[in-house]
């Protein structure tokens, strides 16, 4: 049994846009989501700026009693959860037992746990409210998920930071392909967290004022935060019950690099052997890649080893396919990033433009291949790949394919 | 054409004993692994006991490597993955490094940590935090370590859905053998135990004791039970290919049969277990491994002290195995090691592959009297039996439950 899986429904909570028309609008304009941060306290860091959520409002899609149980992270989740179910038109066809929930979080709900240690750090632990502390577990988030939209099958999580989205779109393709699932929501999220900023600011990879990927003077991330859910679907379910397919999940690679816990190997070699397997799990080759979206955070390794194994993959073919990252709009996202870059790629198949890679400004000679300079670009995409990277050597990359 | 998959190796370092043998030997005379919590300091609350790991030295257990900056969530997962590798008799080489994949199932593994970051950047500003100790605050860690410190390359993988945890990542590891993408996958669970952890179960009062007044004891499906005891381990499998395996001369434990697992908003709703969806996936797993509630010989029951959630479970096994369950053995070794959350499922697994492999099936401990309200055969003294299928139950008291077939190889 081997079945195939399709994208029928989309739904984004971002920097540049909550809902998926804001959201593409935003990419193709090449709107810089990028703010002073006001969510927390960032006096003290050098680099305070990052993409803040600032047109997400709760109750558009939550009931009161739902907000009042769920944290940042899982509110964006659940909202964008509803987005992709009422784009999908699934309502009356998901049968409880046969759907499932897959998420991808880097901080679970990190934002809890800022909470609870400041209230440890001044009043001691014997304050913490129970309440508080209990909605931090990342299990909880694809659980509130399945709670609003009744589903019964495998829900799971996987916490894996910057690729996590992939990851669980990875894992909700499986269980269609395997006949475990009908419907999966498979998506990732993270909200904003003050400890990225401790963490970033310490190693010197964020960059004070803009997210520049490739560009030759680019100083390094921008954490973003936000939410993607994609409604992934079997294709027999879809044409059924005539869904609009927006691109069919033709297969996701993964692999690691064993080099370090935080940086990448320098010769690219997970994000290769990914990108092999990803290329091998679609039945696709080299020249069939349309468009590549980038992991292209910004720091200076990333974006060079990312355009190294594009080389490898790819040889002479890589300066000939367009490769953009929207982390230059929305910052890095972590958990959201490869889900919300899911959600672009399946809109970038259904209609055929680009969107650019900002402030892009002076070539490196290390990153030389067309990263869609600061402008929309019109051009089909039959089929593409989305790379993600993360602590630990993790590497996967997603291949989306047009059903046109 | 789907691959089958086996266990070759055993990994485990739990409250009850590192190392197979050590941790066999206490399951099957009923020693327990809960003693009073040496980790942090206890006095200012009502319950005092854990299922703690007393000789984790991740040093001596990974001569060669360098353990200096591992948390010790990671730590549980680098050396049980370094004990059931050396189980597995595998040998790390250029051939055989990118041909394993590390799935872990975690749900908290970095809660410690990443509060403690918080703590340092608020009460000693940003710049005395560490960017080390920040990369111990990013949950992918916890299985990126195995990789980077013993250079396995074919993917590494955190998995999260609580007490479930180590199943989903054994039942989704397997599926990179079943697909061909890798040879070998170390997986399971592993949760460590902190101030931090212990306060989330703690406070919402969870714990066995955790009112005042209380008896602080841990009696699996038994009378008066009032909560569980918090433990930990590292509990991971070397889950192989079986043609892999068979062609090296491998020791096979258990082959990993079928896998069932769901969802029930009624349980999320009020925080307690419930049997009906726990009872559907049971089947479910059954049915997949192409067998009947009359074929499954052993239950590793999930049970671990709470009122609800035992009696939920015994209610599950009840309604799927009917006029068969007084001749199935059930034991909960939760009993012994406490209830590791994540880790529990490895645990289990563990135990159930060694019970299928020496024929020799742990008890329950401190259930003598045992709850009316949980109609199951209990045994408290261990019982030599040779068996073919064993059924690890789990549920969690956040909607999800699952189980898991394992039988000899055929």
């Amino acid at each position: 049994m081997n079945r195939r899986v399709v994208v029928t429904g989309i739904g984004v909570v971002s920097p540049i846009g909550t809902g998926k028309a804001a959201f593409w609008q935003g990419l193709l304009a090449g709107r810089n989501g990028i703010s002073d941060i006001d969510l927390f306290d960032v006096s003290e860091f050098p680099c305070r700026r990052g993409g803040q959520v600032r047109d997400f409002v709760p109750s558009q899609y939550l009931s009161a009693e739902s907000i009042s149980r769920m944290a940042p992270a899982t509110q964006f989740t659940v909202a964008a959860a509803r987005m992709a179910v009422e784009d999908s038109r699934l309502n009356g066809h998901m049968e409880p037992e046969r759907t499932s929930v897959a998420m991808g979080t880097t901080n679970s709900e990190g934002a809890v746990l800022e909470k609870v240690a400041g209230i440890w750090a001044r009043e001691g632990y014997e304050q913490i409210d129970p309440q508080l502390i209990t909605r931090y577990p990342g299990h909880l988030i694809p659980a509130h998920v399945a709670m609003e939209f009744g589903a019964e099958g495998p829900i799971v999580t996987l916490p894996n930071a910057c690729s996590a989205g992939n990851w669980a779109i990875g894992f909700g393709a499986d269980l269609i392909k395997s006949d475990e699932a009908d419907v999966v929501l498979a998506g990732g999220c993270d909200s904003l967290a003050r400890n990225a900023f401790v963490g970033f600011n310490r190693a010197f990879a964020m960059a004070p004022e803009m997210c520049q990927p490739f560009d030759k003077n680019r100083k390094g991330l921008m954490h973003g935060e936000g939410a993607a859910v994609l409604v992934l679907e079997s294709l027999d379910l879809a044409q059924r019950r005539g869904a609009h397919i927006y691109a069919e999940v033709a297969g996701v690679g993964v692999s690691c690099d064993t080099y370090h816990i935080t940086g990448p190997d320098p010769t690219g070699k997970g994000a290769v052997v990914a990108t092999m397997n990803a290329l091998a799990a679609s039945g696709l080759k080299p020249e069939d890649i349309d468009y590549v979206s980038a992991h292209g955070t910004g720091t200076k390794p990333n974006d060079k080893v990312e355009t190294l194994a594009t080389k490898k993959v790819f040889g002479d073919l890589a300066k000939r396919i367009p490769i953009s990252s929207i982390k230059s709009m929305i910052g890095h996202s972590f958990g959201a990033a490869s889900a919300i870059e899911a959600a672009a790629g399946a809109l970038i198949i259904e209609e055929g433009m680009i969107p650019p890679t900002i402030n892009y400004r002076e070539p490196d000679p290390e990153c030389d291949l067309d990263y869609v300079p600061n402008e929309a670009r019109q051009h089909k995409v039959d089929a593409l790949l989305s790379n993600a990277y993360a602590f630990g050597g993790n590497c996967a990359v997603l291949a989306l394919r047009s059903m046109r | 054409m789907s691959k089958r998959v086996v266990i070759t190796g055993l990994g485990i370092v739990s409250p009850v004993g590192t190392g197979r043998e050590a941790f066999w030997t206490s399951l099957t005379n009923g020693r327990t692994g809960i003693r009073p919590i040496t980790l942090f300091d206890t006095s200012q609350l009502a319950c005092k006991t854990g299922g703690e790991i007393s000789e984790l030295d991740a040093r001596a257990a990974l001569p060669g490597i360098k353990t200096g900056m591992l948390y010790r969530t990671a730590q549980l997962s680098c050396v049980a993955a370094k004990l059931g590798l050396d189980d597995a008799s595998i040998e790390l080489n250029a051939e055989t490094k990118p041909r394993i994949g590390v799935m872990i199932g975690n749900t908290l593994g970095v809660m410690q940590t990443y509060l403690e970051f918080c703590r340092t950047a608020i009460t000693k500003g940003y710049i005395a935090a560490s960017p080390m100790d920040f990369a111990n605050s990013i949950h992918i860690t916890a299985a990126g370590y195995i990789s980077v410190l013993f250079g396995i390359s074919n993917f590494n993988s955190v998995i999260s859905s609580g007490e479930l945890s180590g199943l989903d990542a054994i039942k989704y590891g397997a599926s990179f053998i079943r697909n061909g993408n890798a040879d070998m996958v170390i997986a399971g669970g592993v949760e460590a135990i902190s101030l931090e952890i212990y306060l989330l179960n703690y406070l919402p009062k969870f714990l066995s004791g955790s009112t005042a007044g209380q008896r602080e004891f841990c009696a699996p499906f038994g009378k008066g039970r009032n909560g569980f005891v918090l433990g930990e381990a590292g509990a991971l499998v070397v889950l192989e290919d079986y043609e892999h395996a068979v062609a090296r001369g491998a020791r096979i434990y258990a082959e990993v049969r079928g896998f069932g697992a769901g969802f029930d908003g009624q349980a999320f709703f009020s925080s307690t277990p419930a049997a009906k969806g726990w009872a559907r996936v049971t089947s479910l797993a059954i049915r997949r491994s192409g067998l009947s509630p009359e074929d499954i010989d052993y239950v590793s029951a999930s049970a671990n002290s709470s009122v609800a959630g035992d009696r939920a479970e015994a209610d599950a096994i009840r309604n799927v195995f009917g006029s068969t369950t007084d001749r199935l053995h059930i034991s909960a070794v939760k009993s012994m090691t406490g209830e590791s959350l994540s880790a529990s499922t490895g645990v289990q697994v563990c135990a159930s592959a060694l019970a299928l492999h020496e024929g020799v099936i742990p008890p329950t401990i401190n259930s003598e009297e045992q709850d009316s309200d949980c109609n199951i055969p209990l045994f408290s003294e261990t019982r030599e039996v040779k068996i073919k299928t064993a059924l690890i139950s789990a549920g969690t008291a956040t909607g999800l439950a699952g189980a898991l077939v394992l039988s000899t190889p055929q």
